[in-house]
């Protein structure tokens, strides 16, 4: 490629839905475009979703046409397990350090056929699946990951642990384990910046008064989310972690830790509407079940969400109460959680027992913002989102100039604004770069 | 001659391999018609698989090449482009799956699965060898984009392609520029006045060098398709015709006028939010009691949608009134609150903190209004969280209203042949996914005219269609993938079913010349903007259509081959 | 007086409330009284004085509150709510309003709402130990230290 060629390239950093749009939309201007992205896979959030509002389509069905494109596309170059670790220069001269974390896999020579992991002896807590099971130390990081190819953990493999293993590289018909290899830097130049670094779940252990971590009952809604994912860990069946029953009554439980001034004052922006899905999910899968969503607000307000409350209501079993519940205690002989909330409609005190609890915990940015924002240069606002300084008018503006944002790391959007955000930052981008040859 | 195919079969690690016995496949492989090479490889994806098709192309001189696989989800462009490099066309290739529709559904019968493995191989053989070579299809971009309606979202999709180096025609049939928004006051969250939004944008627009803009002027007629459109406009009786490649579609909506509800029409000091906003834009002396209702005509059986963004338009105009007069009583009467995201939030409170009163209220308990001489004097709601009922005197009541879809949405939409939704707004390609296009290519959709939308989104969506609409005159060319459908003129009834079924405006009335002398009108496909989604095909009761690559030919030489054959 | 107490409502975020009832669910006041009655809860009180902050004198629902601030915890928007009420309850008794109210029986001074006050007494087993109820703290630290003074004397006496 030649030098004229790259300085009208653009680094996108994350590569969520937010990040792919925006990829795929700038290379189909003709720029190039280089995606990093600090997982082994690109799909970000979206990817752990099981299926979306308010068309209930399976989210990685619409996903995985994305990915592919962004991956086959001449003018995208995927850098996945990949990190930034410096910007200098300015806007249409940009030089962007970055630092390719080994894979110990060479991934020109591994197809993806996942050998290696059936007989890796270690497991490790898996995070895409919210902590739900285990993966190996060699791992895809999701069945439909892009690029397919696979990773070892340095931090739990035996043999980079310098512990006697090695069982890998004899499985491996391809030959690609590679235990030596080391992370590699790459100095690219660019004209332009786009963060698309997404969110992260809100911690919700320190709101004791609902109790998740003690009660086993009680999980989070991307826990959920997994567990009723046909390629979750449980493939889909939803069971209760305290004795893997079939849960038959649930309950939603809304802001926990949004909209509250003790831990994040704004609203999380999709709950109501997840949540909402969850629960007619819950109810397509098992046609008794039940739920019991506690709200303040039913901040429906796209396109076609009030429908889809109504359908919740009249055709999935879904109760609506507004109540912010004021704790969760545990039954000690079912491990039934026992909600005690006042309905504030009808102004009754009820201790309500459910089989299992799905808090809707807050959605943060993601922690990688902090040290992006440092190295970038760029300012947060008092939450950790990307700020836009104009946002009214320029809302992809960040601080530094030909630095660009979209998406859930300026301010909690749900899939269709963050798609939005990154097509027309892609726009800004190509207006940045229109005088640039 | 007879045809020279080769078949690759892959093991895909374990995955196909630990449970079909791939060997015998080959095996079986090698016994079909036309097959004169067949292999299996450990991974055909791989670059020795790849390379290995691309050898025995030459070294065999094959004609056609299947492979039998894991996906064509991810596999079918890179095996095609594979092909394409080894020096065949690329749509003499044909993909069978046995890992998704055999090995991973099969696991526990290897024998059966094997036995399907080969039916599946088969099926592609007998197809492969009907396929025939294809030629993906070209079209020249016109490098000018029309952007339909002056709002917000216009100017701002205009003013960002314009910046991109694209001519833009901008139509407005009004005889200014600014839209809705010349209406509204003050803007939320920042209670900037709108006109100092709104002016800059104006002015840079006017003046751009590369940015034409058509006012007081109607669209008469849209023809042509991506790349490629030919745009009629009236202008006081007079035509003008442009060229342009593509088309962003921000023609807005209107407030709601909620003729006959709460004392509106009746009571002089009943008003909506804009209303309010129009005629108080600097003195609100006097004001001391305000109501505010929410939801009016949104959110009810005749119209379920919820505004999006009036709850937060009545809180700018209730905090504008409490600035003004901090001893002002305002009452929101609301069904919920829809602060949505990290800004609103605040703003809500803000509001809360200033003393303007929230009170729930339930659809099922409409507010009352009693009034006299012409004027609103007292509301009385039902506080459905306090379960009683609370009473107002008031000053002035606003109503605050949704936006409704633009009047002339259905007339486009059929010009256009663009889809429109349930509640009257435009239809996009895909909710989730495809917000600002429209199922067919090169016209796309941006702010008000697809969903009520506050400002900033508005603006984004602006440059969202910007995006699309600068990316085929980027490229300069569209290419289309040659599985289209075609008409065969002599069959066609002229029925137009398949012209009413087609999501994509490709097919269209066109003069055929059949018997000597006869000239009548039959369907024509234009390749260019149809999908090959096939539902053209399936709907023709004359069998005059069909599917390039999908050929009721090819499709029943795969059935017939499956149902005649015994694989073992 | 209504003034006043707009002055508290401010001052204490009433204004903030958003009407959540989480307050209302984690309130003692089912447990302490036995039932769960509305116009007696943090939420009930909170809306009642943040629309109509007057005409307070006769509202029973007004002395339940326990002070034990469970709710001003956890309150989402930062209510606080027992500071509020105890400012509120200040003010009333400045005004006069003792009806709902006992008072320490040694200095006279507000000991705590009636209707706690009659409960505590229910279950302190009838009024044997319940009598200890009746003196406010800083009464029964007067009383203590007093006789500790009292012992402190006694030896140099004895001598």
């Amino acid at each position: 490629m030649t030098a004229a060629l790259t300085r009208k390239a653009v680094l996108v950093i994350g590569g969520g839905i937010a990040g792919i749009q925006a990829s795929i939309d700038l290379a189909n201007m003709g720029i190039k475009v280089f995606l990093v992205e600090k997982k082994p896979s690109i799909g970000g959030r979206m990817a752990q979703l099981d299926k979306t509002f308010p068309t209930n389509d399976c989210a990685m069905c619409i996903l995985a046409p994305k990915m592919i494109e962004c991956a086959n596309h001449e003018n995208i170059e995927l850098l996945t397990y990949s990190e930034l670790d410096e910007l200098e220069g300015e806007v249409g001269g940009f030089e962007a350090k970055i630092v390719r974390k080994a894979r110990f896999i060479e991934d020109d020579k591994c197809v993806g056929c996942g050998d290696c992991a059936e007989k890796c002896p270690t497991r490790v807590v898996d995070t895409f699946n919210a902590g739900l099971d285990q993966r190996k130390a060699v791992y895809k990081y999701f069945p439909q990951a892009v690029p397919s190819t696979y990773v070892i953990d340095p931090d739990h493999c035996r043999t980079i642990l310098g512990k006697k293993c090695g069982v890998c590289e004899k499985i491996c018909k391809a030959k690609a384990v590679n235990y030596s290899q080391k992370d590699q830097v790459l100095t690219i130049p660019v004209g332009a910046v786009i963060l698309a670094t997404g969110f992260d779940p809100y911690d919700v252990a320190p709101l004791t008064e609902y109790g998740w971590g003690r009660i086993k009952n009680v999980i989070t809604a991307l826990q959920f989310e997994r567990m009723i994912c046909a390629s979750g860990p449980t493939n889909g069946h939803l069971r209760r972690p305290s004795d893997d029953q079939e849960p038959e009554r649930l309950a939603f439980i809304q802001c926990v830790g949004s909209r509250d001034i003790r831990h994040k004052r704004y609203c999380s922006a999709v709950c109501c509407m997840h949540a909402t899905k969850e629960a007619m999910l819950a109810h397509e899968h098992y046609p008794r079940l039940t739920s019991t969503l506690f709200y303040m607000d039913m901040r429906a307000v796209g396109k076609g969400f009030q429908d889809y409350i109504r359908r919740a209501r009249d055709e999935y079993a879904v109760e609506y109460i507004r109540a912010r519940p004021g704790r969760i205690t545990e039954k000690e002989e079912s491990q039934n959680p026992v909600v005690r909330y006042e309905d504030t409609v009808k102004r009754e005190f009820a201790a309500r027992e459910f089989d299992m609890v799905i808090l809707s915990q807050a959605l943060i940015p993601s922690e990688s913002n902090v040290s992006i924002a440092g190295k970038l240069g760029v300012d947060l606002d008092e939450f950790g989102f990307i700020s836009a300084p104009e946002e009214l008018i320029n809302p992809f503006g960040t601080s530094r100039e030909g630095v660009f944002g979209c998406g859930f790391c300026q301010s909690p959007m749900d899939v269709p604004d963050a798609v939005v955000r990154a097509s027309g930052s892609a726009s800004k981008v190509a207006e940045a770069l229109a005088g640039v040859v | 001659m007879a045809l020279r195919i080769g078949v690759f079969i892959c093991h895909c690690g374990t995955n196909i391999g630990g449970i079909v016995d791939v060997p015998a496949v080959v095996a079986y492989a090698r016994t079909l018609p036309n097959v004169v090479c067949a292999e299996g490889n450990l991974y055909t994806c791989s670059e020795d698989g790849l390379s290995s098709i691309r050898d025995m192309i030459k070294e065999h001189d094959l004609d056609r090449v299947v492979v039998a696989s894991c996906t064509p989800r991810t596999h079918e462009p890179l095996f095609k482009k594979n092909c394409e490099s080894g020096g065949l066309n690329k749509y003499l290739f044909e993909f069978v799956n046995i890992r998704e529709h055999c090995s991973w559904v099969h696991m526990d019968t290897h024998d059966g699965a094997t036995v399907k493995a080969k039916d599946l191989v088969r099926m592609g053989v007998a197809k492969v060898s009907l396929l025939t070579p294809q030629e993906d299809l070209a079209t020249d971009v016109i490098r000018s984009s029309l952007v339909i309606g002056g709002g917000i979202s216009g100017l701002t999709a205009a003013l960002s392609l314009a910046n991109q180096g694209y001519q833009v025609e901008l139509i407005e049939k009004e005889d200014r520029l600014g839209g809705l928004l010349r209406d509204v006051n003050r803007v939320f969250p920042t209670n900037d006045l709108s006109k100092e939004l709104l002016d800059p944008l104006i002015h840079a627009v006017l003046n751009h060098k590369k940015i034409t803009a058509h006012l007081g002027v109607e669209l008469a007629d849209v023809k042509g398709f991506v790349g490629n459109f030919s745009v009629s406009l009236t202008k006081n009786g007079t035509a003008e015709e442009l060229k342009v490649g593509t088309i962003v579609l921000s023609t807005g909506a209107r407030e709601l006028k909620p003729e006959g509800m709460f004392g509106y029409g009746r009571f002089d000091n009943v008003m909506t939010q804009l209303e309010f906003e129009r005629k108080f834009r600097s003195d609100t002396h006097g004001l001391n009691r305000v109501v505010m209702i929410n939801c009016v005509g949104a959110r009810v059986e005749e119209r379920t949608y919820c505004g999006r963004f009036c709850c937060i338009t009545g809180m700018k105009n209730a905090i504008l009134l409490k600035e003004e007069n901090p001893q002002a009583e305002i009452h929101i009467l609301h069904r919920d609150i829809m602060a949505c995201g990290k800004v609103f939030e605040d703003y809500y409170r803000r509001a809360l903190q200033m003393g303007i009163k929230f009170i729930r209220y339930s659809v099922d308990f409409p507010p009352e209004i009693v009034g006299s001489d012409n004027m609103a004097r007292r509301v009385t709601v039902h506080h459905e969280l306090m379960g009683r009922d609370v009473q107002m005197d008031v000053d002035m009541v606003l109503l605050t209203t949704p936006l409704v879809p633009g009047e002339d949405n259905q007339g486009l939409s059929r010009m256009m042949r663009i889809p429109v939704g349930n509640e009257g707004y435009f239809l996009e390609a895909h909710q989730k996914l495809r917000p600002v296009e429209f199922p067919s290519d090169g016209i796309f959709v941006a702010g008000c005219a697809r969903y009520p939308t506050e400002i900033t989104e508005c603006i984004a969506q602006g440059y969202a269609a910007a995006a699309k609409a600068a990316a085929p005159m980027a490229q300069g060319r569209v290419i289309s993938d040659a599985f289209t459908s075609e008409v065969d003129p002599s069959g066609c009834s002229a029925c137009g079913r398949c012209i009413d079924v087609c999501p994509f405006g490709a097919i269209d009335w066109n003069e055929f010349n059949g018997s000597p002398g006869e000239t009548r009108r039959a369907a024509t496909v234009n390749a260019t903007e149809c999908k090959g989604c096939g539902l053209c095909v399936a709907s023709c009761l004359s069998g005059a259509l069909q599917m390039r690559g999908f050929t009721d030919e090819q499709i029943l030489a795969m059935v017939n081959t499956t149902v005649l054959t015994a694989a073992h | 007086m209504k003034t006043r107490i707009e002055q508290f409502v401010r001052e204490n975020n009433l204004n903030y409330c958003l009407e959540c009832g989480k307050c209302s669910a984690v309130c003692p006041m089912l447990d302490f009284y036995g039932e769960y009655v509305y116009e007696r809860s943090p939420r009930g009180v909170v809306e009642r004085l943040s629309l109509t902050p007057d005409e307070i004198e006769n509202e029973e629902g007004l002395w339940y509150c326990l002070a034990c601030q469970e709710c001003s915890f956890l309150c989402p928007s930062g209510v606080n709510f027992e500071g509020f009420m105890t400012e509120l309850r200040d003010l009333l008794l400045q005004h006069g309003h003792k009806k709902y109210a006992v008072f320490c029986q040694v200095c006279g001074g507000y000991l705590m709402p009636k209707k706690a006050f009659e409960n505590f007494q229910k279950i302190l087993e009838g009024g044997k130990t319940g009598e200890l109820l009746s003196v406010c703290p800083q009464c029964k630290k007067n009383h203590h230290v007093e006789i500790l003074h009292r012992l402190a004397r006694w030896p140099k006496a004895k001598q």
